[in-house]
């Protein structure tokens, strides 16, 4: 989960810069409500222009906006490096109102109709590099895994890609997030992380079930 | 027909409407009340459809609606919000103001300010009537990104309706616009120089700014939408489909400042005069607002990061950028309290709410400018509690700061104290406890636009506690229509100038003649951006001396 470690490095640093800036504000301005009402001043002052403090404020202000800026996307550097090698391929397919998963180079697909509770689960290995690319047979979806605290567009006739690494085996609920039509609201999936050899194993014995499905050699 | 009586000899003026009354009329006062009336009844309406929507999520699983029907009210609540609510008010409240404020005596181009009103309210009439249809109205969101809003995957006239009342509604603010562009660029008095206009007609020359500069990019979008819903095939290239995103965003944030600088300018006039001041950082507060436009014009991409398909890192940089002109103007609202003499009507107290509560909406868009964050963020909650911060509790509490402030004017008619007070308090309650367990929910991964969520933790209890505050915003809203019930029925009649205002709309009657000023409400010299402030203060020296 890479994204995990950055998101929750950038929200640490953006939530305590926001909580500061509020507080400041609320005290100047409750501080200006008690010390300026009217029952304590004799007179309002006519003052109009601070050139030099607003001056050096508005480049105050610029430096924190660099400085935010610069960090924020130095912790996201760290997202985007690509696995020279992902252990899996997967291929996520968003249509109304389900996901399709398929194996790159296996002949194992999960899908589902998510209706009445049935979701598909796209089963994965745990730490491991997996490759995703994502594309949509209808209009736009997009790939919601809330606790990886990452999404994806799926564009029709577009693919988009990204990779992850789960770092621990359990299972996640995921979500479309893109509006996408009248069921929109119940197109969710499961991710489950296993350990990678029973990924294999799960993958070899889907494999071979898919093989005899379609009149593959018998065993 | 005479104008002798009017100051400005050298000016040729448009009739004094007779014919048609109202509902032709050439008066820019009475254009705009029409446009404030249609839209703050519409924003009755939308607040009806928010609560049907509360009601659907108060518990997970609960179908009070159909997912259609449910589809079809975000859908209206939100284009009617933005296009029909928010923005019209927004560009009526200059069209109301600006000729006064710098002492014209009428809009330029009246009849084409006239059009876009009928234009306003024939959109309006298009975008509602999907309802009657069987079919229903638009459901594909405010945004309606294609391929979904193509003929293929909506049909019926609902949407062919949204898109036409979208369209129509729209052109007609560009129009509005134009008009009042024209008006402070050609038809200001002798002696009021541009850096003598007030802080309000500024905030409303950088948003018709805007509206010229970004909305015809959505009339090119709703073109194309058009295009796809004769033929869905042309979205079968991706090209389009992420080709109408750059168009609708290229629009779309701009009309969010659109959407808030009106009133930021409302704000700082309640401000300033509650404060028995001139606006503290006037040139600065100017200055950053036309950067603010200016930048806002380059970070339409922020809302395309999960798209895979945009620049993320030059629009992170663009749209944290904002952070400085924001900064500056906050720096000018606080700035005119310190030091002040503050009084605190109705008016006031919005203005002073306004300034906690729109930072938040402030605060959290820097968040959502980080891609980063916004990967997790992006179509959540979290996104919903953002723009509901920067739009219901900053732009409209600036609304409504400006609302009580300005209906003596606009209805020689004050409205309640006791009951605008309890408007308040029910709305900053109501607002807060609305939106705050958004952000909540949005963290935990509940996106936006559902018409009902699965039963997971912590999801019953914040979506309730969210529609408990929806129905203290209703009760807020029924206070507020009593208020102007109660004060046109019972009238208390407002003198010129209730408020000791500085500018000069206060100098003239309420309301004003046709014609704003005439012998008996005659035009001040004008030395700054707070004519009477200084007339005031000529007097008192006179009477000193």
């Amino acid at each position: 989960m890479p994204y995990t470690s950055v998101f929750d490095q950038i929200s640490t640093f953006e939530w305590s810069l926001a909580g500061a800036v509020f507080a400041l504000v609320l005290a100047v301005l409750a501080f200006a409500v008690f010390r300026y009402r009217a029952a304590a001043r004799d007179h309002a002052s006519q003052e109009t222009e601070h050139p030099k403090v607003e001056l050096v404020y508005a480049v105050l202000l610029l430096l924190v906006a660099i400085g935010i800026v610069s960090y924020t996307s130095q912790v996201g550097q760290r997202d985007s490096a690509v696995a020279s090698s992902p252990a899996v391929h997967l291929q996520v397919t968003g249509f109304q109102w389900c996901w399709r998963f398929s194996y790159v180079g296996e002949p194992v697909t999960v899908t589902a109709t998510c209706q009445n509770g049935h979701y598909p689960t796209v089963v994965l290995p745990a730490r491991e590099p997996i490759h995703v690319t994502t594309t949509s047979g209808d209009v736009i979806h997009s790939f919601w895994i809330p606790e990886f605290r990452y999404k994806m567009d799926s564009f029709p006739h577009h693919t988009n890609s990204f990779d992850l690494t789960i770092p621990r085996e359990g299972q996640w609920l995921g979500h479309c997030a893109e509006f996408c039509g009248l069921d929109h609201a119940t197109m969710l999936f499961h991710v489950k992380a296993v350990s990678p050899t029973a990924f294999r194993a799960w993958l070899h014995t889907r494999a071979t079930t898919a093989a005899a499905a379609t009149g593959g050699p018998r065993s | 027909m005479t104008t002798a009586e009017v100051a400005r000899p050298d000016e040729v003026l448009p009739s004094v409407p007779h014919v048609g009354g109202w509902l032709l009329t050439t008066d820019h006062k009475r254009i705009a009340a029409m446009t404030l009336a249609v839209a703050t009844f519409l924003f009755f309406g939308m607040g009806v459809l928010a609560l049907i929507m509360r009601s659907q999520l108060a518990q997970p699983g609960l179908s009070i609606v159909s997912h259609d029907v449910y589809n079809q009210i975000f859908t209206i609540h939100g284009s009617g919000m933005i296009y029909l609510v928010i923005t019209p008010f927004a560009i009526a409240l200059g069209v109301y103001l600006v000729p006064l404020q710098i002492g014209a005596p009428a809009i330029a181009a009246p009849k084409t300010t006239m059009l876009g009103f009928w234009l306003y309210v024939i959109g309006a009439v298009s975008l509602l009537s999907g309802f009657a249809l069987t079919g229903g109205a638009g459901s594909d969101g405010w945004t309606a990104y294609p391929p979904l809003s193509d003929s293929q995957f909506t049909q019926g006239k609902g949407m062919d309706l949204w898109m036409f009342g979208v369209f129509v509604a729209v052109l007609g603010m560009i129009l509005m616009s134009a008009t009042l562009l024209w008006t402070v660029l050609m038809k200001r008095m002798p002696t009021m120089t541009m850096l003598r206009l007030p802080v309000f007609t500024w905030s409303m020359v950088v948003s018709v700014l805007m509206v010229l500069g970004a909305f015809p990019s959505l009339l090119a979008a709703l073109g194309l939408l058009a295009v796809g819903r004769m033929d869905p095939s042309v979205f079968d290239h991706n090209i389009w489909n992420i080709g109408f995103q750059h168009l609708f965003w290229f629009y779309g944030h701009p009309v969010v400042y659109v959407m808030f600088f009106p009133f930021v300018g409302a704000v700082a006039e309640v401000l300033s005069t509650f404060a028995g001041r001139p606006f503290s950082g006037y040139k600065p507060t100017v200055f950053s607002l036309l950067a603010f436009a200016a930048l806002s014009m380059s970070v339409w991409g922020h809302h395309m990061f999960t798209t895979g398909q945009a620049t993320n890192g030059y629009y992170q940089l663009t749209s944290t950028l904002l952070l400085v002109p924001a900064g500056i103007e906050y720096f000018g609202m606080l700035s005119t309290l310190i030091g002040g003499k503050l009084r605190f009507p109705v008016p006031m107290l919005f203005a002073l709410a306004f300034i906690p509560q729109f930072l938040v909406g402030g605060l959290t868009g820097i968040m959502v400018a980080t891609p980063g964050l916004d990967y997790h963020a992006q179509d959540s909650y979290f996104v919903v509690g953002h723009f509901h911060y920067t739009l219901l509790a900053g732009s409209v509490f600036g609304l409504f700061a400006g609302f009580y402030f300005w209906f003596p004017k606009v209805t020689g008619v004050m409205l309640r104290e006791g009951l605008g007070k309890l408007h308040f308090w029910l709305m900053v309650v109501g607002t807060n406890v609305t939106f705050l367990p958004f952000f909540a929910l949005g963290m935990l991964g509940m996106p936006r636009r559902v018409a009902t969520y699965p039963d997971l933790p912590w999801w019953g209890t914040l979506n309730l506690i969210s529609t408990i505050g929806a129905g203290i915003l209703g009760l807020a809203m029924i206070a507020f229509a009593m208020n102007i019930a109660l004060s046109l029925t019972f009238r208390q009649i407002a003198p010129a100038d209730p408020w000791g205002g500085h500018t000069l709309e206060w100098v003239t009657s309420s309301p004003p003649p046709p014609m704003n000023f005439n012998a008996d409400w005659p035009l001040p010299r004008v030395t700054s951006f707070t004519p009477l402030l200084d007339l005031r203060k000529r007097a008192a020296a006179r009477a000193a001396s």
